[in-house]
C-alpha cells in the first residue's frame, strides 16, 4: 500500500442530518474505534482534508457551503455521502427545501448506506475512499506527465455519453462558481438531454489510459458549424487541449462558411481561448440574471 | 580650510532661514529649499571627506562671537518668557529665568570680569572652541544628508497639507522653512562645538526651534503640546546651565576637557550627570516622554526631523560623548537605567496603539533609550553600539515617518489598521515601509546588530538591565511585525492610491530606502572606518563584540533575506487559486473583498483587526506606569548617588572562541540535516502514539508522521494569495538554517534571532492568505513569540554569565554547573510548552481537531507548504532538544535523559491541561521569566 493511502485526513460536515449519522461518525475517532490506527484525522479543515464525509441531505441553504468546501479541497479528493439522507435524501427527500442527496451538488464517490451509518460501515466507507483516492493520484500523476500530443483525440459514441456527462458536471463546476450559480445548464443536463443532443450533434472525445478526459460537441447548419461544451478535466486544463479539441471539430464539422461558438461572459479563459484561434465576438445574450451568453464566430480563411 | 568649515557648516543654514522667511512665492520658496539643501547636503560630505586629521579646531574670533551669541541667547529667553507668560505657564517661565540668570550670568561674567572667581580657571584656559572628530562628522552627515533629505520632502507635503487636507490653517510656511533650516543650523552647531556654553546656545536654539515648529498649527492642542515640549526641554536647560556653573567653577568649560577627566571628582561625575540629564529630557526618555507624543500634533516633516536627525538626537549625542565620565559610577547606571525602563516601557506601549505615528513616536523613545543606556554603561562596545543605533535609527525612522506622511496624504488615515492591503494599493510605499520596519529590527538588519551588541555589553556590565531590554525586545517584534503583516493583508477595496506624490518627496524616500540598504550593508565598514577610530584604544568591533564568525553567519542571513524579492518571480506559477476558508460561507466577489453570508442571510464583509492588547496592557496605562517608574527610579538612585558606596564591577571572563574547520562543519551539517528530520519525525509519531495510549487508543503508527508528509506532498497546491507559500519557503529556510548554526556550535543569540525570523515568516505568510482564522492564529503565534522571547534570551544569557560564552560549542566543552540554572531552566520549561505549541497553550494551532481556530495560522496551507511547515518544526523541536540538553551539558547521559523527561512531561501536561486564553499564555509567561530568570540571575550575581 502506498503511503499516500496512510494518511487520509478528513473534514466532516452535516448538511441536515438528523444528528444520528454524526454522532456515528464521532463515534469513529473515539477510543473504541480509533481510526487513528490507520491515520485518519479530523481536520476540520478542508485545505487539509483529503476526504469529504457529509451526512445529511442537501437543503437549499447549505447546498452553497457544502459545494464551497467541495471547491476548497486540494485535489485528489475524494467524498463520502454518509447515511441514508446523504446517498439518497432519506426521510428527508420529500421536504419542500431539500435537493436530495449529496451527488445532487458534488460529485460523490462512495455511499456508505444505514440510519444511521453503523461505525464499521463508516469506517469500511472511508477505506473504500482510499482506493478511489489512490486511483485519482494516479490519475493526476498521468496527467501531470501527459504531454497534449498524447491524447487521442476521435468520435464519441453512444456508450460513451454518461462519462462525457460525469466529465461535463466536474469541469462546469468552477464555471458555476465564477456565476455563484447553480442554473449553469451544463450542470443541470440529464442524461436524456445529453442523449438527445447526441443524436444530432457530433461529439468528439479526447482519451488517456482508457478515460475520457476531454471532450466537445459541435453542429452544422447550412454553412455555420456551431460548436459548443468545450469540456477538459481539470486535472489536464491548460495543456493545450482545448485548442486541439476545437481544432478537431472544426475540421471535422467540414467545409462551412462561419464557425459560431458560446460562452458565458465571464469565463475568461474560454474567451481568451476563442480569441486566439479566431474568434471574434458578435452578439450577446441575457441567459439568466447572472450570466450572459457570448457569441462568437470566425470566417473560415 | 577645516577651520572656515565648520563656522560655515553653522552659519549657512542659519543664512538660509533667514532667506527663507523672506520668500513668499510657493515654487520660487521651493526651489530654494532644493538649492539651501544641496548645499549643506554637500557641505556635510565634503566636511567629512576632509575631516580625516583633525579633530578639535581653535578659533580666535571666538569671544566675539561668544558675546554675539550672549546676546541672541538674551532676546531668545525675552521672547520665551513673553510666550510663556502670555499663555500663563509660569513654570515654564520661571524653569527659563533660572537657567538664564545661571548661564548668562556666568557667561558674562567669564567675559566681562575674566579674573574673578569662579570663572577664573575657565577664563584661562585655552582649550578649542570647535570639535571636529569622527562621532561630530558622523553627525554632521546625519543631519545634513538625513535632515536633507527631510527637507526635500518637505515642500511637496506642505504643499498637499495646507491646499488640500488643512484649508482652515493659517499658511504660515515662511516662518516653517526658516524654522526649519536654523534647527538644522543649530543642530550643527551642537556637534561641532566643543565649548560648554556654546552647545548650550544652540541647545537653546533647538528648543526654541521645536516649540515653534510643534506648535505650527496653531491649534488648541497643539499649543499645549508645544509649551509642554518647551516645559519639560527648559528642564533639561536648567541642568545644562547649572552643570556649565558647575564644572566652569572647577575649571572645565568643553567636552573634550571633560572627557578627558574620566571617573574623576565628584563634582565632574555630578556635572556629567547634570548635562546627562539635559540630554535625557531632549532624548525624550521617561519621565520626559510626554513630549516627544505630543509632538506628533506637527506636519510630518517636523515629525520626522525631531525623531531622526535633529532634537531628540542632540540628547543621545550629548550623553554618548559623556560615556569616558559615566562609566562605571553610580551617575552612569543611572542613566543607564533610565534608558533601559525607557526601552521597555516604551515598546510596550507601542504594542498598545495603532496610530502609526505614535508607534514610530514610541518606537524612537524606546531606541534612544537603547542609546542613553549605552552611553549609561560607557564601555566601548557600549559606546559602539550606541553610535550604530544612532546610525541606523536615523535612517529607518527618517523614511519610515516620510512615508506614514504620505500615506496619511493618499489614504487620510493614519491607522495602521487603514493600511490593510498597501501592498496592493500603493505598492513602492508599502515596500519602503517594509524596508524601514526591516531595518528597525528584523535580523539581521542594521538595528538588530546594535542591540546584540548592547545585550553583549549590559550582560558584560551589569546583568540585571537585561531584564529590561529582553522585556523591551519581545514586545518590539510584536508591534512590528503586526504592522507588517497588515501592509499584505488583503481583504477589502484594493484601489491604487499611489498618485499625485510629489517628486521631491519620490526623491526622498527612495533615497532615504537606499540608505536604509546601504546602512545596513556597509555597516563593517562604517565600524572599521568611523566607530573604531573614535573609540580608539585598539577597540576592535569585530574581535570584542561580534566576532568573525557571527560576521559570516549574518552575511549568510543577509543573503538569505535578500533572495526573498526573487521568489517573486514565481509569481505565476501553476498553483490554484481559492478563496480564504470562511466556515464555507463564502459569497462571490466580484470586486476583490472577502464577503460571507451571515446569520439571518445577511452579506457581511471580512474585516479583521490586529491585537492591541488594551485590556492587558492599554497604552495610557503603560505610559503612566513608565512615567512614575523612571521617577521612582531617579528619585531612589539620586539617594544613591550621594552615598559613599562602591559598585561590584562584574567581570565575565571571555572564552576565546574554539574554531571550526571547514571539514568538521561539512560533516556536523550533513549530519544534522539528514538526522534531524528523522528525529523530529519520529519524536512527532511516537508523540501521538503516546497520546493516543494515554487516551486508551492504540494509535497511529510511529511512523505516521512521514506517512503525513509524504501524502502532503503529493496533494495539490492551492493558495489563496499567490505570493503566501513564498514565505513558508523562507520560514522553513530559516528554520533549518537556525539548527544548522546551533548544531555547528555558533552563537546562541544568532540561534535565537534566526529562529525568530523563521517565526515572523511563518507569521506573514498567514497574514498574507488573509484568511480570519490563519490571521487569528498568525496573531496569536506572534503573541506567544513575544511570551517566550524574553525567557529564551535570558537562558542564552544565562549560560553566557556562568560559562564565559555564548557560542554552543564553547558552552558544551564549559559545562554549565545545572544547578546554577535551576530556576532558569524551569522557566525554559514553561516557555517551552508555549513554543511547541502544546495545550495548554497550543492557541496559534494545534495538533488536534480541537482547534477552535479550524487550524490557526496553518488553516490556508495545503499540500507541499503544509509539509513544509511540518518539516520545520521538526527541525525546530530538535534544536530544542538539544537547548534542553545543553543545560545538562556535563555529562551525555544525564542530558540525554532531561531530553527523555522534558518530551515525556510536554506530552503530559498536553494530554492534562485544556487550553488557556492568550492572556493566560502572555501574563504567565513573563512573570515566570520574571520571578525565575530574574531570580537566577540574582543568584548568579552572588554564587560565584
Ligand atoms: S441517515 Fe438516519 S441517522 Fe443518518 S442523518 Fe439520516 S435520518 Fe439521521
Amino acid at each position: 500500500m502506498s503511503t499516500f493511502k496512510k494518511s487520509p485526513w478528513v473534514i466532516h460536515y452535516d448538511a441536515s442530518s438528523c444528528n444520528g449519522c454524526d454522532i456515528e461518525v464521532l463515534a469513529c475517532l473515539m477510543p473504541k474505534f480509533d481510526v487513528e490506527r490507520f491515520g485518519i484525522i479530523n481536520t476540520g479543515n478542508p485545505k487539509h482534508a483529503d476526504i469529504f464525509l457529509v451526512t445529511g441531505s442537501v437543503n437549499v441553504q447549505n447546498a452553497p457551503v457544502v459545494r464551497n468546501i467541495y471547491a476548497q479541497m486540494p485535489e485528489p479528493k475524494v467524498v463520502v455521502a454518509i447515511g441514508i439522507c446523504g446517498t439518497s435524501g432519506g426521510i428527508f427527500r420529500e421536504c419542500y427545501n431539500v435537493l436530495g442527496g449529496i451527488d445532487t451538488v458534488i460529485p460523490v464517490d462512495v455511499y456508505v448506506p444505514g440510519c444511521a451509518a453503523r461505525p464499521e460501515a463508516i469506517i469500511d466507507g472511508v477505506v473504500r475512499a482510499l482506493d478511489v483516492l489512490h486511483e485519482k493520484r494516479r490519475f493526476m500523476k498521468a496527467s501531470a506527465s501527459a504531454i497534449s500530443g498524447e491524447f487521442l483525440i476521435n468520435r464519441a459514441n453512444q456508450k460513451d455519453i454518461p462519462e462525457i456527462l460525469a466529465l461535463q458536471k466536474i469541469a462546469y463546476r468552477s464555471e458555476a462558481e465564477l456565476y455563484g450559480d447553480d442554473s449553469v445548464p451544463a450542470l443541470g443536463q440529464s442524461l436524456e438531454q445529453i442523449s438527445a443532443d447526441f443524436d444530432r450533434m457530433l461529439f468528439l472525445k479526447a482519451v488517456v489510459n482508457g478515460k475520457i478526459i476531454g471532450s466537445i460537441r459541435g453542429i452544422r447548419t447550412e454553412d455555420t458549424a456551431h460548436v459548443s461544451r468545450v469540456i477538459v478535466h481539470p486535472y489536464f486544463q491548460r495543456k493545450g487541449l482545448a485548442t486541439r479539441l476545437i481544432r478537431q471539430i472544426e475540421q471535422e464539422l467540414g467545409d462551412v462558411r462561419i464557425y459560431e461558438a458560446f460562452t458565458g461572459h465571464q469565463s475568461l479563459r474560454n474567451l481568451h481561448l476563442y480569441g486566439k484561434l479566431g474568434y471574434r465576438q458578435v452578439r450577446t445574450e441575457p441567459f439568466s440574471p447572472t450570466v450572459q451568453w457570448v457569441y462568437l464566430q470566425k470566417e473560415r480563411t | 580650510m577645516m577651520a572656515n568649515m565648520i563656522p560655515w557648516m553653522v552659519g549657512f543654514p542659519l543664512l538660509a532661514g533667514l532667506v527663507l522667511f523672506f520668500i513668499r512665492q510657493d515654487t520660487r520658496r521651493r526651489y530654494a529649499v532644493y538649492v539651501a539643501t544641496a548645499i549643506m547636503g554637500t557641505g556635510s560630505v565634503v566636511l567629512a571627506l576632509n575631516s580625516a586629521q583633525d579633530t578639535t579646531i581653535l578659533d580666535p574670533s571666538a569671544h566675539t562671537i561668544s558675546l554675539v551669541m550672549l546676546v541672541i541667547e538674551t532676546m531668545i529667553a525675552g521672547y520665551l518668557a513673553w510666550v510663556t507668560v502670555r499663555a500663563k505657564q509660569f513654570l515654564a517661565t520661571g524653569l527659563l529665568l533660572a537657567q538664564f540668570l545661571l548661564a548668562a550670568g556666568f557667561e558674562w561674567q567669564a567675559l566681562v570680569h575674566p579674573a574673578t572667581e569662579p570663572v577664573a580657571a575657565v577664563a584661562a584656559s585655552a582649550s578649542p572652541w570647535l570639535l571636529c572628530d569622527a562621532l561630530s562628522v558622523l553627525m554632521v552627515l546625519i543631519i545634513g544628508l538625513i535632515g536633507g533629505l527631510i527637507c526635500i520632502y518637505a515642500p511637496g507635503y506642505m504643499r498637499e497639507f495646507h491646499d488640500r487636507h488643512h484649508p482652515e490653517l493659517r499658511d504660515r510656511r515662511p516662518m516653517f522653512f526658516a524654522t526649519f533650516f536654523v534647527f538644522l543650523g543649530a543642530m550643527f552647531g551642537i556637534v561641532l562645538a566643543n565649548n560648554l556654553s556654546w552647545i548650550y546656545f544652540f541647545w537653546e536654539i533647538t528648543t526654541l526651534c521645536s516649540f515653534l515648529l510643534i506648535g505650527y498649527k496653531e491649534t488648541a492642542e497643539s499649543k499645549t503640546n508645544a509649551m509642554r515640549a518647551m516645559t519639560m526641554n527648559l528642564m533639561g536647560g536648567l541642568g545644562f546651565a547649572a552643570a556649565i556653573v558647575l564644572l566652569g567653577s572647577h575649571g572645565i568649560d568643553n567636552l573634550m576637557t571633560l572627557r578627558s577627566q574620566g571617573v574623576g571628582e565628584q563634582a565632574i561625575i555630578i556635572g556629567a550627570g547634570l548635562l546627562a540629564f539635559a540630554g535625557i529630557t531632549k532624548a525624550a526618555q521617561f519621565p520626559f516622554a510626554g513630549w516627544l507624543r505630543g509632538a506628533m500634533v506637527a506636519p510630518t516633516p517636523v515629525s520626522a526631523l525631531l525623531h531622526s536627525s535633529t532634537m531628540v538626537k542632540a540628547g543621545v549625542y550629548l550623553v554618548l560623548r559623556l560615556a569616558p565620565n559615566l562609566e562605571g559610577t553610580k551617575v552612569g547606571i543611572m542613566v543607564a537605567l533610565v534608558g533601559a525602563i525607557t526601552f521597555m516601557v516604551g515598546s510596550l506601549v507601542a504594542v498598545c496603539t495603532s496610530d502609526a505615528k505614535k508607534i514610530l513616536a514610541y518606537s524612537t523613545v524606546a531606541n534612544l533609550g537603547l542609546i542613553v543606556l549605552c552611553g549609561g554603561l560607557g564601555t566601548q562596545e557600549a559606546v559602539w553600539a550606541g553610535i550604530l543605533l544612532i546610525i541606523f535609527h536615523a535612517v529607518a525612522k527618517a523614511l519610515l515617518f516620510l512615508c506614514v506622511g504620505v500615506v496619511e496624504h493618499k489614504i487620510h488615515s493614519r491607522d495602521v489598521e487603514d493600511m490593510a492591503g498597501l501592498i496592493l494599493r500603493m505598492p513602492k510605499l508599502a515596500v519602503m515601509i517594509e524596508i524601514g520596519i526591516a531595518g528597525m529590527f528584523l535580523a539581521p538588519f542594521g538595528m538588530l546588530i546594535s542591540k546584540w551588541a548592547v545585550l553583549k555589553a549590559i550582560v558584560d556590565a551589569h546583568p540585571l538591565l537585561s531584564i529590561f531590554i529582553v522585556f523591551g525586545s519581545a514586545a518590539t517584534l510584536f508591534f512590528w511585525v503586526k504592522w507588517l503583516g497588515k501592509l499584505l493583508q488583503i481583504t477589502g477595496s484594493m484601489e491604487k492610491k499611489e498618485k499625485n506624490i510629489a517628486g521631491g518627496q519620490w526623491v526622498a524616500l527612495t533615497a532615504l530606502a537606499a540608505l536604509t540598504i546601504l546602512t545596513c550593508m556597509g555597516f563593517p565598514l562604517i565600524s572599521t572606518h568611523v566607530l573604531e577610530p573614535y573609540i580608539g584604544g585598539g577597540f576592535n568591533a569585530v574581535d570584542s563584540v561580534l566576532g568573525q564568525g557571527n560576521l559570516i553567519v549574518m552575511g549568510l542571513m543577509l543573503g538569505m533575506v535578500a533572495m526573498f524579492p526573487l521568489s517573486f518571480f514565481n509569481y505565476n506559477r501553476q498553483v490554484k487559486v481559492v478563496d480564504a476558508y470562511l466556515g464555507g460561507a463564502n459569497l462571490e466577489s466580484a470586486d476583490g473583498r472577502a464577503r460571507f453570508q451571515g446569520s439571518a442571510g445577511t452579506v457581511r464583509e471580512l474585516s479583521m483587526r490586529n491585537y492591541y492588547i488594551g485590556q492587558l496592557l492599554g497604552e495610557e496605562r503603560v505610559f503612566t506606569a513608565g512615567f512614575w517608574l523612571a521617577i521612582a527610579t531617579l528619585i531612589v538612585l539620586a539617594g544613591i548617588v550621594f552615598l559613599p558606596l562602591g559598585l561590584p564591577a562584574e567581570v565575565i571572563p571571555t572564552l576565546a572562541p574554539h574554531a571550526l574547520s571547514l571539514q568538521e562543519v561539512a560533516i556536523r551539517l550533513a549530519a544534522y540535516l539528514a538526522l534531524a528530520p528523522l528525529i523530529g519525525g519520529l519524536l512527532a509519531g511516537l508523540d501521538r502514539k503516546l497520546t493516543a495510549r494515554m487516551q486508551g487508543r492504540r494509535g497511529p503508527p510511529i511512523r505516521q508522521a512521514f506517512y503525513d508528509v509524504a501524502k502532503l506532498w503529493n496533494k495539490e497546491n492551492i493558495v489563496v494569495r499567490r505570493s503566501q507559500n513564498f514565505y513558508i519557503l523562507f520560514f522553513f529556510l530559516f528554520a533549518v538554517f537556525s539548527g544548522a548554526l546551533f548544531f555547528c556550535g555558533s552563537n546562541l543569540l544568532l540561534v535565537i534571532f534566526s529562529l525568530t525570523l523563521a517565526g515572523i515568516f511563518f507569521i506573514l505568510a498567514a497574514y498574507k492568505a488573509s484568511s480570519p482564522y490563519s490571521f487569528i492564529g498568525a496573531e496569536r503565534e506572534l503573541l506567544q513569540m513575544a511570551a517566550y522571547e524574553p525567557m529564551v534570551l535570558l537562558a542564552a544569557i544565562g549560560m553566557y554569565m556562568t560559562t564565559g560564552s555564548f557560542r554552543v560549542d564553547d558552552i558544551f566543552a564549559n559545562p554549565v554547573n545545572p544547578l546554577k540554572l535551576m530556576l532558569m531552566f524551569v522557566g525554559f520549561l514553561y516557555i517551552l510548552t508555549i513554543k511547541f505549541r502544546k495545550s495548554p497553550f497550543d492557541l496559534a494551532t494545534s495538533h488536534h481537531a480541537h482547534q477552535e481556530l479550524v487550524k490557526g495560522i496553518t488553516t490556508e496551507f495545503s499540500g507541499k507548504m503544509l509539509a513544509l511547515i511540518e518539516i520545520a518544526h521538526w527541525y525546530e523541536n530538535v534544536v530544542l532538544f538539544a537547548w534542553v540538553g545543553l543545560f545538562f551539558a556535563f555529562n551525555l547521559w544525564v542530558g540525554a535523559a532531561a531530553m527523555a523527561l522534558v518530551f515525556f512531561l510536554m506530552i503530559f501536561i498536553d494530554n492534562t491541561f485544556a487550553r488557556m486564553k492568550w492572556q493566560v499564555a502572555i501574563t504567565s509567561a513573563w512573570i515566570v521569566t520574571l520571578a525565575l530568570g530574574v531570580g537566577n540571575l540574582v543568584l548568579l550575581a552572588f554564587w560565584k
